[in-house]
């Protein structure tokens, strides 16, 4: 499973919407299910699922799943 | 079901879980600094009828957060604690509490000698735990420390999610908070299943014993039988819980009864089994045999088995059976007990019956088999082969009939010892009829065994004494013997025949024998029992021998 597919199946659990729905370029603030603490179980489950750290900094400065997911590629 | 959850810290992501989940529940009040004012006021919806648990898992940091002594920390801890057995005593009534274990998360930098702190806190709270859990019968103590311990602190606790939404534990960790409510809730529901189908060659033994042999097989208390020795010892626990445990083996059963009977490392014997299937014959068909033997629901088995195949057939065949998979490494078969029992079988307190639910069950199971076995043990009694000689008494045979008399206790009717004298002179005399049969049979010749004496008068006849040896006990064979009489002691005229039970200390056996054969009960006083049969009347018996008149 490639990294776009496991985050696509972990926002699908924690924004508690269908794999069809998840689209990777919409802004967090125009998902329902994406509050404040989603972004934090989101965030705080990337990490621990797949191995990486997003500095504190940055957490905030994350509007999409794209770009949550070029953090992850970086690493 | 429904729980009701106190805590002081953000466990948010955990109670989501719980939204839309099947059938369980979860209430928990807004806001974190308000658990003990929730747990101190009668009318809290914590207390609503509708809640069946309370599950209260505080923070032991934010629990003393501003103390700063160690001294003012025991105080507040105290307080707390007075608070919490205040409740639990006044106001939960029959819903179980689950009160959580503490854990510190080390902080403060401090010295070797002078980081004991923490350790004394979480001690504290422990010994007050200890103390609920023996004082109240509805209180348990929820592990929190020992998972905290188990995953490691640093997975356990996420600094991020403190510092940006105020969350002390990671996501894993709430995940596994989850799961314990969840396992907790299906014990209290009483949903455990009932019987573990356990397999043997690799399974409870390293290695075949059909190919390695008694010695061959891995099965010790060091190294490499270790695995083996540990998984039976926690599945004896287990059974000590009154889990039954069976065995379902493609096997020999010679062979493998015995490493159950002899080997010195088997912790698991006979006696801790309620069933055992050890043939060749399908395993979902066994699967089956044993649920319907222990009469237990198909759905309360759990089936274990290291091969893949048989897995697949019990999943396919039986899908209420529950099939968890095999460690692939033994090495991992002792933590797959504790898996096994918090999936299938976690229970809260254990009763005094469980430890004898397997003798139970096993007693159960063998009268229901020896009912539906009756059949065979009619063809077991045709294939023995029974003959039967029978006739009048002859000089040669005066002195065994006297030694009969004498010696026979427990297949003896009346008692009555006689002479050689005695004996000879029945056989003289007119009024008596003296029967003697022998038997033998497949495996042998047992000799004379049975003496019969009838006093005859006119149309009616009376049994004296009625004897056989214990050898050929419990075979039928006296019906065949009594019915033989009957018919020719008819032919001689005899309308009426009347017997006598008297009872002795070691003739209890054959109590019942007269009932038994259809005669009709007169008088019973003092120990002797009358009966009577009229000839006419005498019933149609079932025989398994084969009776020559000689």
């Amino acid at each position: 499973m490639d990294n776009r597919e496991k985050l696509t199946e972990i926002a699908s659990t924690i924004l508690n919407m269908e794999i069809e729905q998840i689209d990777f370029n919409e802004r967090k603030e125009n998902i329902d299910s994406w509050d404040s603490f989603a972004h934090l179980a989101l965030l705080s489950t990337v990490e621990e699922e797949m191995g990486i750290c997003i500095p504190f900094e940055e957490v905030a400065e994350i509007n999409t799943l794209e770009e949550l997911l070029t953090k992850i590629n970086e690493g | 079901m429904k729980f009701a959850l106190l805590t002081n810290i953000n466990l948010e992501f955990m109670i989501r879980q719980f939204k839309n989940s099947d059938g369980l529940s979860c209430y928990s009040p807004d806001g974190y600094g308000v658990w003990q004012q929730e747990l101190m006021d009668e009318n809290s919806s914590v207390y609503a009828d509708d809640v069946d648990a309370i599950f209260i898992i505080p923070d032991a940091a934010e629990m003393i957060r501003g103390q700063d002594t160690f001294e003012a920390k025991i105080e507040e801890l105290n307080r707390t604690m007075s608070g919490v057995e205040q409740c639990i005593r006044d106001y939960s009534g029959k819903k179980k509490v689950f009160v959580s274990s503490i854990h510190l998360k080390r902080a403060e930098i401090r010295s070797l000698k002078g980081s004991l702190e923490s350790g004394q806190i979480e001690d504290r709270w422990m010994e007050f735990l200890i103390s609920l859990n023996d004082k109240y019968d509805n209180c348990y103590v929820f592990p929190l420390r020992e998972m905290i311990t188990e995953l490691g602190s640093d997975e356990f606790y996420s600094d991020k999610l403190w510092y940006l939404g105020g969350v002390k534990y990671s996501i894993k960790a709430q995940n596994l908070l989850v799961n314990e409510i969840r396992l907790l809730m299906k014990a209290l529901n009483k949903k455990r299943k009932k019987c573990l189908v356990l397999d043997l060659d690799n399974t409870l033994w390293g290695g075949v014993i059909g190919e390695d042999g008694v010695d061959g097989i891995e099965l010790a208390e060091f190294k490499e039988g270790a695995r083996y020795k540990d998984f039976q010892k926690r599945l004896k626990e287990l059974r000590e819980m009154g889990i039954l445990l069976a065995v379902c083996s493609k096997n020999n059963p010679d062979d493998a009864m015995e490493v159950i009977r002899k080997h010195p490392h088997m912790v698991l014997r006979e006696e801790d089994f309620v069933s055992f299937r050890i043939n060749w014959e399908p395993k979902p068909k066994n699967v089956a045999e044993i649920a319907a033997e222990l009469n237990i629901g198909i759905d309360s088995l759990v089936f274990i088995d290291d091969n893949p195949v048989e897995r697949e057939a019990v999943r396919e065949n039986l899908p209420e059976v529950t099939v968890p998979e095999f460690p692939k490494d033994t090495a991992n078969l002792e933590s797959f007990t504790h898996e096994l029992y918090r999936q299938y079988f976690y229970t809260l307190e254990n009763t005094f019956e469980d430890r004898d639910k397997t003798k139970m069950y096993r007693d159960n199971a063998r009268r229901s088999t020896e009912q539906a076995s009756a059949t065979d043990l009619e063809s077991f009694f045709r294939g023995l082969k029974t003959e039967i000689i029978i006739w009048k008494l002859q000089p040669a045979d005066i002195r065994r009939a006297a030694e009969l008399t004498q010696k026979t206790n427990q297949f003896n009717l009346t008692t009555k010892r006689y002479t050689e004298k005695d004996i000879e002179a029945f056989s003289r005399s007119e009024d008596y009829v003296v029967y003697i049969a022998s038997v033998s049979d497949k495996y042998g010749d047992n000799g004379k065994v049975s003496l019969v004496i009838v006093k005859k008068d006119g149309r009616t006849a009376e049994i004296d004494s009625f004897i056989m040896s214990c050898r050929v006990m419990g075979r039928y064979i006296e019906d065949q013997i009594l019915d033989f009489i009957e018919v020719d002691l008819k032919s001689c005229g005899v309308e009426q025949l009347n017997a006598q039970y008297i009872q002795t200390k070691k003739n209890m056996p054959v109590m019942k024998f007269y009932n038994r054969l259809g005669y009709r009960l007169l008088s019973m006083a003092d120990g002797i029992k009358q009966y009577t049969l009229k000839l006419d009347e005498k019933p149609e018996r079932k025989t398994y021998g084969e009776l020559i008149e000689g």
